[in-house]
């Protein structure tokens, strides 16, 4: 009997070790990646200079990442605007408030659906197409090529598609909110018949330049450089192999999604929480 | 060649466009296209008593029409006063220096925002000029409190005429029989009012009088239901 439960307290030991160490193991790992993504955005960075001696490679993948990205961005927004004005109508109207329909639609474009769903297409368009593209150039060995040719990878490749991605999300969330509030203003004053003077008067008059476009601006631009940041980093960081790819893609996206949606939070409550 | 040519045409496209839109949003829908017409504009002081919920920013209006923004809120601590520093826009340059200024409420539970009434000087405000005549925000609480005292009052003054009070209570019913409890409540009153403007010390006939004819401007209604008329509001 007494030995039967030895083993048994042995083996419990045992799994509690192997527990505790995969729960090290696993936060170990994740410090580790931080720690490089932290070091890869660095050196990404110093990659700056090197970018303004050949803008053309910027000019390049501004194409790739914002120009290629428009169509999405507006058809999106339009749609948005669109339902936002219909919900907001069905919502006003039992108030009697039908007048603030557009001041409803600027503000919720302006501050939230602007950056944020635009960062959320911008992950899955742009980000994805970038993390699979640095993926394969490593899967290929074209990185370690040109590091065997003593060209930085990260300076050649990588930073130009930072900083475009950089770049482009202030004015791709720009496009989105403009062509969002067109879309609710056909909707609300073409087809519900919202009379289009309070529509836009209201607008103005509660909308401000700084507390909120200015801001929405700022927040389109931290998410720029997080979604830019997984995904290279993650096209980057992946496996050299087919399945590692396609993995990297997939966590480019979801990674892409919480952090855009989490810092979201922290940037409205700093904004717009005073 | 081309095909870097062609993408950077897309690119100027791309920026253009995001410019316009950025643009647009900027003017059309947020409130940067005012500041175009910024120069020009005039300073307005005002002390009030209490300013209630009235926000930096909140409009300015005449007679219905948006003459200005409320430019920055501070404290008099001499006084124990808000301090309201009101940017009239360059277009209204002849509002006489008697103007009154009030805060009110657009809607039930609307935002605040300061009425301006024009008064008979012929004299114009000037930047940097001070309105005398300021009416406080009301406060909700205080506005049940003094109607539920009143009502109360009213009730032990004359048990009879209790359901005519309570029906029309706008009208200060002044029979003899009830002339001593309204006699006490326009005292009442008076403190009330006092205590919401602590500028008005009942010492200072002038001022006081100036504030009733503010008062009366801004709400016509006969000088004996005054402070009635504030509890319909």
């Amino acid at each position: 009997m007494a030995p039967k439960i030895d083993r048994y307290l042995t083996s419990l030991v045992q799994t509690g070790q192997n527990y505790f160490q995969n729960i090290g193991r696993e936060t170990l790992e994740s410090l580790q990646k931080l720690g490089r993504a932290m070091l890869f955005l660095l050196h990404a960075l110093t990659g700056f200079k090197d970018i303004l001696g050949r803008p053309r490679l910027l000019v390049a993948q501004l194409y790739s990442v914002g120009v290629l990205t428009i169509l999405l961005v507006s058809v999106s927004g339009l749609f948005v605007g669109m339902v936002l004005s219909l919900q907001g109508f069905n919502v006003l109207s039992d108030f009697g408030a039908e007048e603030s329909l557009g001041v409803m639609v600027a503000a919720s474009l302006v501050r939230e659906l602007g950056p944020v769903v635009t960062a959320l297409l911008f992950s899955g368009r742009a980000g994805s197409a970038l993390t699979a593209e640095i993926g394969l150039m490593k899967a290929t060995e074209q990185l370690s090529g040109m590091e065997m040719m003593a060209v930085d990878p990260i300076k050649r490749i990588i930073a130009p598609r930072f900083f475009a991605g950089l770049l482009s999300m202030p004015l791709l969330s720009s496009i989105f909110t403009a062509v969002g509030v067109l879309g609710g203003y056909f909707v609300g004053v073409g087809l519900l018949g919202v009379d289009h003077g309070p529509f836009w008067s209201q607008m103005q008059n509660q909308i401000d330049f700084r507390d909120d476009v200015l801001n929405s601006l700022i927040k389109s631009l931290v998410f720029g450089m997080v979604v830019t940041w997984i995904a290279v980093f993650e096209g980057y960081d992946s496996l050299p192999t087919a399945e590692g790819v396609s993995r990297a893609t997939t966590r480019s996206v979801v990674y892409s999604a919480f952090a855009v949606l989490g810092s979201d939070f922290v940037l409205t409550a700093l904004m717009f929480g005073d | 060649m081309q095909a870097t040519r062609a993408i950077e045409i897309w690119v100027g496209v791309f920026v253009t466009l995001a410019l316009l839109a950025l643009f647009f949003v900027a003017m059309e829908v947020s409130n940067l296209g005012e500041f175009r017409s910024a120069h020009g504009s005039y300073l307005v002081q005002a002390h009030f008593g209490n300013i209630g919920g009235l926000k930096v920013r909140a409009p300015i209006s005449m007679a219905g029409v948006t003459v200005g923004r409320v430019e920055r809120i501070s404290f008099d601590d001499k006084n124990y006063e808000a301090v309201v520093d009101m940017r009239i826009d360059p277009t209204f340059q002849t509002l006489p220096d008697d103007t009154s200024a009030s805060i009110l409420t657009a809607g039930l539970l609307g935002e605040q925002y300061i009425g301006l009434t024009a008064g008979g000087s012929e004299d114009y405000l000037k930047d940097g000029d001070k309105i005398e005549l300021t009416q406080s925000a009301m406060i909700l609480e205080q506005l049940v409190s003094k109607f539920l005292f009143n009502k109360a009052e009213d009730n032990k003054g004359d048990k009879k005429s209790s359901d005519t009070v309570a029906k029309d209570n706008g009208q200060d019913a002044v029979s003899p029989s009830t002339s001593e409890p309204v006699e006490s409540k326009a005292q009442n009153e008076q403190q009330n009012l006092s205590a919401t403007r602590p500028t008005v010390h009942t010492a200072k006939p002038v001022r006081s009088s100036k504030v009733q004819k503010a008062v009366n401007s801004s709400h016509p209604a006969p000088t004996s239901s005054k402070t009635k008329s504030h509890a319909k509001h």
